[in-house]
C-alpha cells in the first residue's frame, strides 16, 4: 500500500509547522514585568520598569500644580500633589496593569502597562 | 506511476509547498500588520482618555483622536470655552445662533431623547447644574428658592433649531456635559473607520467605544472604583454608565450626587446606584444612561426599546438587573446578586 506521506513530505510539513510556531511565538509572549508610564498632557515624560527599580526613586513634575511621584520595586504612587483635593495621592500604590493615578489640573497620568493580569477587562465603563 | 522526488515537480509536492507558502504568508502578514499598536492615556475634556488601538495606522489614528477631542471641546461643546458653539448659544439666549452642523445634530439628538423620556434627560438643565457646582472644589446645597428659580429655565420644548442654528429661550442655559464623552466616542469611531485600523477600545472618562473586534468591558463597582461587578463582551458598540458615585459631596450626613432630576432640581433619589447603557451611538448611550437613572428601572425599559438599547442596572441592595439583550454579562463580584 502506498503511504500517504513520504519521508520528505513529512520533513516539509514539520518545517512549515516549526516556522509557523516561531512566527506565532511573539503573539503569545507578552512583555514581562510591570512598566509605569508617566505622561504630562499626553506626552510620555518617563517610563519606569518597576521590577528593576532598586530602593526608592522619586521625582517631581514641572507642572502647575506640581506632582511628586515615588517608585519602589514593583509599585509606584503619587506621593504628593500641590493641589487641594489630592485625588491622585488618594489613588495609593499602583501595582498591576491598568492601575492609574490621574491629576486632572496638572494633566499628569501615572499608569501601569505591560504586566500579565490575565482576567482584567480590556476597558472599564464608569 | 510518477514517484515524488525532493526536487521533482509532482502535483503533490507543488500543492504542499504552495500550502506552506500561503500559510506562512498569511501569518507573516497578520503578524506584521497587527504588531502595530498604540496605547495612550491622557487628560482632555477635563477627564481621562484611554485609547488602545491595534493595526496599521494606529499611532496616526490615536493622534487624530486626541486632536479631535481637544478641538471639539473648545470649538463646540464646552459652555466654559469662550466662542464655542454652546457658549455662544447660551450667551445669545433668546436669539438664533449659528452653529456647526455637528453641534446642531447633537442638540437635535439630545432633544429627541428629551422628548422620548418626557424630559428625564434635558440639556436645558444648565442653570440648575451650575447652581449645584459639582465640578467645583467645595459644594453647598442650594436653597429651595434658588432651585425653584433655576428650574424655571429648564424646558427642552422651548428650544428651536435647524441644521445650522439653535435658539434657546430667554434665560435658558444648556449644558452638554452629560453627552460630551459619548459624542467624543462617536467622533473617534469615525476616525477609526477612515484610518483602516483593525480594532480599538476608547474610553472617554468611562464612556466606552469598542471598535472592530470583541472586547471585554468591565462595569465598575459603585462602592470601589478599583473593582468591577461584572463584565460584558461587546463588539462595535458604545457603553456609558451613570452612577451616584462619580461626583458627589456630603453635607450634614447626606450624600448629594451629580445626577439631577430635571423635574425637582435635586439629585435623583431612587434605589439605583448606576445604570450602564449599551447601544450603537455614544451620544445616545450617554444620554440614555442619565435618562434611565432619572426614570428608574421599570420606568426606563420602554425608553431603551425606542433606541434598541440594552442596560445593566445596579441597585442599592447590591442586586443587578439586565435587559433581555444583555446575553454575555458575567458577574465577577460575589457581593452582588442577579435579580
Amino acid at each position: 500500500m502506498k503511504k500517504l506521506f513520504e519521508r520528505n513530505d513529512l520533513l516539509i510539513i514539520i518545517a512549515v509547522c516549526v516556522v509557523t510556531i516561531i512566527l506565532l511565538i511573539p503573539r503569545f509572549v507578552g512583555e514581562k514585568g510591570a512598566t509605569a508610564e508617566i505622561s504630562v498632557d499626553g506626552k510620555i515624560i518617563k517610563e519606569i520598569e518597576l521590577d528593576k527599580t532598586d530602593g526608592m526613586y522619586q521625582f517631581t513634575t514641572e507642572t502647575e500644580p506640581s506632582v511628586t511621584i515615588t517608585a519602589e520595586k514593583g509599585r509606584i504612587c503619587v506621593s504628593d500633589a500641590d493641589c487641594k483635593d489630592k485625588l491622585c495621592v488618594k489613588s495609593g500604590w499602583l501595582t498591576s496593569e491598568g492601575d492609574m493615578a490621574v491629576c486632572l489640573p496638572a494633566k499628569v497620568v501615572v499608569n501601569i502597562k505591560g504586566s500579565s493580569t490575565k482576567n482584567a477587562p480590556d476597558v472599564i465603563t464608569y | 506511476m510518477e514517484k515524488a522526488h525532493f526536487f521533482g515537480a509532482s502535483k503533490k509536492w507543488l500543492a504542499l509547498i504552495l500550502c506552506g507558502v500561503i500559510i506562512l504568508g498569511i501569518i507573516a502578514a497578520d503578524f506584521f500588520i497587527n504588531r502595530e499598536k498604540s496605547e495612550k492615556t491622557y487628560v482632555a475634556m477635563g477627564t481621562v482618555i484611554t485609547s488602545k488601538i491595534q493595526g496599521k495606522g494606529s499611532a496616526e489614528a490615536e493622534e487624530e483622536i486626541r486632536t479631535m477631542i481637544n478641538g471639539m471641546e473648545t470649538a463646540c461643546l464646552s459652555w466654559r470655552c469662550e466662542g464655542s458653539d454652546v457658549y455662544r448659544i447660551n450667551e445669545h439666549n433668546g436669539t438664533f445662533e449659528s452653529v456647526s452642523q455637528d453641534t446642531a445634530k447633537w442638540i437635535a439628538d439630545c432633544v429627541d431623547v428629551s422628548e422620548k423620556s418626557s424630559g428625564a434627560f434635558d440639556i436645558t438643565i444648565g442653570k440648575v447644574t451650575k447652581l449645584w457646582n459639582f465640578d467645583g472644589e467645595s459644594s453647598n446645597v442650594p436653597s429651595s428658592k434658588e432651585i425653584e428659580k433655576a428650574l424655571q429655565a429648564v424646558d427642552y420644548s422651548k428650544m428651536l433649531f435647524n441644521s445650522t442654528a439653535v435658539k434657546i429661550a430667554k434665560g435658558q442655559f444648556i449644558d452638554l456635559g452629560a453627552v460630551g464623552k459619548g459624542i467624543a466616542c462617536d467622533s473617534a469611531r469615525e476616525i477609526l473607520e477612515n484610518s483602516g485600523v483593525k480594532s480599538a477600545t476608547v474610553s472617554v472618562g468611562g464612556s466606552v467605544l469598542v471598535f472592530g473586534k470583541s472586547a471585554t468591558v468591565g462595569v465598575i463597582c459603585p462602592d470601589d472604583d478599583t473593582k468591577c461587578v461584572g463584565t460584558i463582551n461587546l463588539k462595535d458598540k458604545c457603553v456609558s454608565t451613570s452612577g451616584d458615585y462619580e461626583r458627589f459631596f456630603e453635607k450634614d450626613g447626606k450624600k448629594y450626587h451629580h445626577i439631577l432630576d430635571p423635574y425637582t432640581g435635586y439629585p435623583v433619589e431612587n434605589n439605583l446606584r448606576s445604570v450602564t447603557v449599551i447601544c450603537d451611538s455614544g451620544l445616545l448611550s450617554d444620554a440614555l444612561s442619565t435618562a434611565c437613572f432619572v426614570l428608574g428601572y421599570k420606568g426606563s425599559l420602554g425608553l431603551l426599546n425606542n433606541y434598541d438599547a440594552e442596560a445593566i442596572y445596579i441597585f442599592d441592595d447590591n442586586t443587578i438587573a439586565v435587559t433581555d439583550g444583555v446575553k454575555s454579562f458575567k458577574l465577577t463580584d460575589n457581593s452582588y446578586k442577579m435579580k
